[in-house]
């Protein structure tokens, strides 16, 4: 389950995000990493630091690219200068995968570069599917898509999110990059039981986990990337390793971040579950906490 | 029109309008209709948030994303015309010109064009304001635009009155009426330590910085904002090299170039040889001349 | 200008790419030091060269963050890393509270 079509036949472990304060730490003193991950856009640049940068992390590191801006969900037709530069950098990095999310943020060429949600319609999946297809056709790696937080819900949805993802990926034959982050704070901000969406995904195309932090307001949630993953989210962490099996574990910390020991040691708290799930250990109890 | 492009255009509309002045949803669109009206038609409340408290979410997400990236992206033209001022020249710079491209890298783009055609935003500091924004926006593009191969030796030694010699792309060239250069380091100087003074300390040293940004004196400068080993820097040039670079870089011959630098020059014509063979050995040392790609396969590359 | 001058700057200008030494070009001045030129951008005479110059202001200083292979202590632009997936607001007006 975990090395699968859909990351490349790759067993990578637990990573972290690759952000700039971390920069100097990393190339100093050489950390011991499973994996980083990169925002693919902050290296889609001709040349200057961030090339020079991702270069001597690629010596000792594996990367992995995760990309914020396809808008795979955009009634727009994909930007073939974004195509471009994104197949330069896959090209350059060799990630065995790419993720982007399954959203929409552009429209007439004007972007919001927010993660905007999608209309759950059967015309939304299949336009997006397609989309999936063209770029996986061009950039040649495995695309896997990301579902998003949520704050707003359309009238015109036919279906529950996690059914508009079975039903774009099964379209698409794409693989799902899981943010049980983002589970979380959709099931808050929408009154849905986050552990449906998780039983509800099909295991076998998931390529890559993500967890995250989250802040709370007084009406909503909002994923802001700036805090520990929270109880609730390990939860439903476990309880996605239980049904994929070990897989590929990326921490997002992208606000307020704090030292990369401090990050690292965060994202290293997979661990328990991973080995759990590779042992047959069963942490139920955890498991069930989903309370609102 | 699809449903769906139909639906998105709807609501970036609404998520890409302006926000009060208190950063909340307008009550009332663009067009005088109800934004409450408006979400309701295509969102969904909830036992929380009615329609428009979730639009109005994505709403400030929206320009909350934008502000931070345009105030990171031009701090020097914030001191210039002082912070309140700058709020405003950003949410009217960013309303005329909203992003069209995959990476807020571009965003401030279009802000000296913009400027330079809305004086009103900057005045009475206008003309430092935009010669600041043109210094900001060389700064982003020297640090990640390519570099190409240098000429080669076999290259160099073809070239003649009617050549047409590249510049690196990440050479930017720009004449001011003020030592921007000199105070938007001291600007980026004060940002950085501010990170750990106090806010208090903090808005002293800005108010302070404006008074002595504002109170500079006049003087032509040229500069060349160039990236070496990854770190940008801004060199002064005199004006004769400024002349010679930038006809070079717009495509004016090698022959003509030379005739433009030294037009109403101070430079003794007998120094003129040795001050333009001073100035291609250094220019060349730090690899400024170049093959463009479209000639890498036909040109041997150095 | 006459055209025998031009022609010698001319020669000088490709002498100085080829890095030949001045006395090659039958220059008035022979060396080919670079040139020195003040704040306000007049031309001053020549000076030793040595790459970079105290003329190459280092734009950026103070922060740590962009620290890297470069060696720019610095707040460059696009250092950053701008484009992320987080979200962005929710700011104290709204009654906001951290995480409980």
């Amino acid at each position: 389950m975990p090395a699968n079509r859909f990351n490349g036949f790759t067993e990578y472990g637990v990573g972290i995000g690759l952000r700039v304060p971390h920069y100097q730490h990393i190339l100093a003193k050489k950390p011991v990493v499973d994996w980083f991950e990169i925002i693919s856009e902050n290296y889609m640049v001709d040349g200057g630091r961030p090339l020079t940068v991702l270069d001597s992390i690629l010596e000792q590191y594996r990367v992995v690219q995760h990309g914020v801006s396809m808008y795979f969900g955009s009634s727009d037709p994909l930007n073939r200068e974004h195509l471009k530069r994104l197949k330069a950098l896959v090209r350059r990095t060799r990630t065995p995968w790419l993720s982007d999310h399954l959203c929409w943020g552009s429209v007439d060429d004007r972007y919001t570069h927010d993660l905007l949600p999608m209309p759950y319609t059967f015309e939304a999946a299949r336009l997006t599917a397609e989309k999936i297809r063209q770029v996986q056709d061009f950039v040649e790696v495995p695309v896997v898509v990301e579902n998003v937080s949520s704050y707003a819900e359309f009238h015109v949805s036919e279906m529950a999110e996690w059914e508009f993802l079975n039903e774009v990926v099964e379209r698409a034959d794409c693989g799902i990059l899981l943010d049980v982050n983002n589970i979380y704070v959709s099931s808050q901000n929408h009154s849905f039981d986050p552990r449906v969406y998780v039983d509800a995904v099909p295991a076998h195309r998931v390529a890559q986990i993500h967890i995250a932090g989250h802040s709370k307001f007084e009406k909503y949630i909002l994923d802001t990337h700036d805090h520990p993953v929270l109880d609730r989210v390990w939860g439903l962490y476990e309880r996605a390793i239980e049904r994929c099996g070990p897989t590929a574990t990326l921490l997002e910390w992208d606000d307020r971040i704090p030292s990369f020991n401090e990050v690292h040691a965060e994202a290293l708290k997979a661990n328990k579950y991973l080995k759990a799930a590779t042992t047959g250990e069963s942490k139920q109890g955890n498991v069930l906490e989903y309370a609102r | 029109m699809t449903d769906l492009q139909e639906l998105q255009q709807r609501m970036a509309k609404a998520v890409m309008q302006p926000l009060t002045a208190r950063e909340q949803m307008r009550r009332r669109n663009s067009a005088g209709q109800s934004n409450a009206t408006e979400a309701a038609q295509f969102i969904r409340p909830n036992d929380q948030l009615t329609s428009f408290e979730r639009l109005e979410i994505y709403n400030r997400q929206y320009w909350f994303r934008l502000f931070s990236n345009f105030e990171e992206d031009f701090p020097g033209v914030q001191v210039v015309v002082g912070r309140k001022r700058f709020q405003a020249l950003m949410r009217a710079y960013l309303e005329a010109h909203p992003s069209t491209s995959f990476s807020l890298r571009n965003l401030g783009s279009q802000l000296v064009s913009w400027l330079d055609k809305n004086p009103a935003w900057t005045e009475p500091h206008s003309e430092m304001a935009i010669e600041m924004a043109g210094l900001e926006w060389a700064h982003i593009e020297a640090f990640d635009n390519a570099i190409w191969p240098t000429l080669s030796v076999d290259a160099r030694s073809q070239i003649n009155a009617e050549s047409q010699l590249t510049l690196q792309p990440h050479v930017r060239l720009l004449e001011a009426h003020y030592a921007i250069d000199d105070a938007l380091i001291a600007v980026r100087n004060e940002s950085g330590s501010r990170d750990t003074s106090s806010n208090n300390a903090s808005t002293g040293h800005v108010s302070k910085r404006r008074r002595a940004l504002r109170e500079m004196k006049r003087e032509t400068v040229h500069i060349a904002v160039h990236r070496f080993e990854d770190t940008v820097y801004y060199r002064r040039l005199a004006a004769e090299d400024y002349r010679l670079l930038l006809a070079l870089q717009q495509a004016v011959t090698l022959g003509d170039a030379i005739d433009i630098a030294f037009d109403g020059s101070l430079v003794p014509e007998h120094e003129r040889p040795a001050y333009l063979q001073s100035a291609f050995a250094y220019w060349t040392t730090m690899g400024w001349f170049c093959t463009p790609p479209v000639d890498r396969e036909g040109k041997g590359d150095s | 200008m006459k055209k025998s001058m031009k022609s010698i700057m001319l020669s000088a200008a490709v002498g100085g790419m080829l890095g030949l030494p001045a006395v090659a070009l039958h220059a008035a001045t022979p060396n080919s030091a670079p040139n020195t030129v003040s704040a306000n951008g007049q031309y001053l005479g020549q000076t030793a060269f040595t790459g970079l110059s105290a003329k190459d202001k280092h734009s950026c200083k103070g922060k740590n963050s962009c620290k890297g292979k470069g060696g720019c202590k610095s707040s460059d632009n696009g250092c950053k890393g701008k484009n992320s997936c987080k979200g962005k607001g929710g700011c104290a007006t709204d009654g906001s509270k951290m995480p409980g």
